[in-house]
């Protein structure tokens, strides 16, 4: 490609809307930022939006009236567009519309909504109560395995303080609970909660300026079930997306289960947390019950989880609160609830009943 | 003075599709129909456009057994639907079925304590409307 100097005149040719510069224009950058791209986000597809975005940024500001700041730096401001990204969820979970209504609005529901909701089929507690029984019945899993992720979560929740259940749990009041869905009783459910959250991507470059301690994404990915639109017709139900994201995710990250310090779950409920234990491959499958006792999953434990609450006690923010308070976790700014020395921490995330995904954060030195 | 008196809670009813309108069909006549792969031959439930195995879109029903093991089950106690209030708690078995597929549906006649997995269960029909009919299981 014929250099052309990145000039005044270059740049008044840009913004008169000279189709020969900014032919090139486009060639020459994408090509920098779909490389930069490529290493950061997992497929082309993606990579070329984000690149077409950011040519429609910058031509949005060098046509707009005031122009570039600093026309001599248009290199460093092209290919620094996209270098932070924000993330946010807000959710009227509580005041808006409740659980059982939303799941039918959705059309990837379409077949759930035909075919589950006329034989009483229509919330997740229920939908996802039939794997749930179904590990007990195979694996000896019981209702005293739910209770204590559920007990250590709340014990959690309250030394982090904003949180929406802030009571001590015990084992026999999560007995005592009303049942819900046959095995999950009340406090075997997440929160139908209002609230938001955010967080704030950046390039690793940039990151490492600010003053904050700087954590790295080391792995990330997603997975999708067999018939992601029902549970019920999936061949084993216990094996959700999750299960594909851990195997491309550990090795990104190169790290194994053992490595993990500080874990955040997706606890939409208590035996999820259970399942996906082991499709993380912290333990065997049918081994997620024993596993998550004895202070194993608390905080002093072999493997701390939901330091902050999670969807169980502290809100159910669509899972952001957990990338939140992972981050948190290893900028050693947990508080109360920090995990000692924590270096790599795993946070994973839900959808749609079963899309699973994780990411593998580490505390750069 | 009249008293307004609240309209009974209705059923939540299917509203059958291009693709799920011989299923529906079958069961108001007391048959079991499913949809089979008219390509590869193999069965799938739900109905859909395309066969999941080799992406063939076109399909035939065929009439299949109503015999089936239980592979999960659950207890519905809080009603999500004020339609349900009034059936709660009522079971939901997944049931493979011996043709092969799997189904979800009420679970009658029998105690949800003595239940296990593998048990035999037969898939029967119950009229609900003039145009719906809505499969139960009981013992086998």
């Amino acid at each position: 490609m014929q250099f052309e100097a990145f000039d005044a005149s270059y740049l008044k040719r840009l913004k008169d809307g000279d189709i020969q510069t900014q032919e090139h224009f486009v060639a020459y950058f994408g090509e920098l930022i779909q490389k930069k791209l490529r290493s950061r986000v997992s497929s082309s597809q993606q990579a070329a939006d984000l690149c077409q975005e950011t040519f429609v940024r910058v031509f949005k500001m060098v046509r707009s009236d005031s122009g570039l700041r600093h026309p001599e730096r248009l290199g460093p401001y092209v290919v620094s567009v996209c270098n932070h990204v924000l993330i946010s969820v807000g959710r009227t979970g509580y005041s808006g519309a409740r659980v059982s209504t939303r799941l039918q609005q959705f059309p990837q529901f379409a077949l759930a909504a035909e075919f589950e909701a006329p034989i009483g089929m229509f919330a997740p507690a229920q939908l996802y109560a039939q794997g749930a029984r179904r590990h007990m019945q195979l694996y000896g899993t019981t209702s005293r395995h739910f209770a204590e992720v559920a007990v250590v979560t709340r014990r959690h929740a309250i030394l982090n303080g904003n949180v929406v259940m802030n009571k001590p749990l015990t084992v026999e009041e999560h007995h005592a609970s009303r049942m819900i869905a046959d095995p999950f009783r009340l406090f075997d459910c997440s929160l139908e909660s209002d609230g938001g959250a955010a967080v704030i991507v950046s390039a690793a470059d940039r990151a490492r300026d600010l003053r904050k301690p700087l954590v790295t994404v080391m792995g990330v990915a997603e997975g999708h079930p067999e018939s992601p639109a029902s549970i019920a017709q999936r061949p084993d139900l216990l094996e959700f997306g999750l299960a594909k994201a851990a195997a491309r995710a550990y090795p990104m990250a190169g790290v194994g289960p053992k490595d993990i310090d500080v874990a955040e779950i997706y606890d939409c409920f208590t035996f999820t947390v259970i399942n996906q234990l082991e499709l993380l491959g912290f333990c065997k499958t049918g081994e997620g019950g024993p596993f998550v006792m004895d202070g194993r999953i608390a905080l002093g434990g072999a493997l701390p989880i939901n330091t902050h609450g999670g969807l169980l006690s502290q809100g159910h923010v669509v899972g952001l609160n957990h990338v939140i308070e992972l981050t948190r976790q290893l900028r050693r700014e947990a508080g109360k609830a920090q995990v000692k020395d924590a270096e790599v921490g795993l946070v994973t995330g839900y959808g749609d009943m079963g899309d699973g995904s994780l990411a593998i954060l580490r505390r750069a030195a | 003075m009249s008293t307004i008196v609240p309209a009974a809670p209705e059923r939540p009813l299917p509203t059958p599709t291009r693709d799920s309108q011989p299923y529906w069909d079958g069961m108001r006549e007391g048959r079991f129909m499913l949809q089979h792969c008219a390509s590869c031959g193999k069965v799938r439930h739900y109905p859909r456009p395309v066969c999941p195995h080799c992406f063939s879109m076109e399909s035939e029903f065929k009439e299949a057994p109503t015999g089936g093991t239980l592979h999960a089950w659950t207890v519905c106690h809080h009603p999500f639907n004020f339609f349900f209030k009034a059936q709660a708690p009522y079971i939901v078995a997944l049931v493979d079925m011996d043709a092969g597929v799997r189904v979800n549906a009420p679970l009658r006649g029998i105690d949800a304590a003595g239940l296990e997995l593998g048990q035999k269960l037969r898939l029967q029909f119950e009229p609900v409307s003039k145009e719906v009919t809505l499969p139960f299981f009981v013992a086998a």
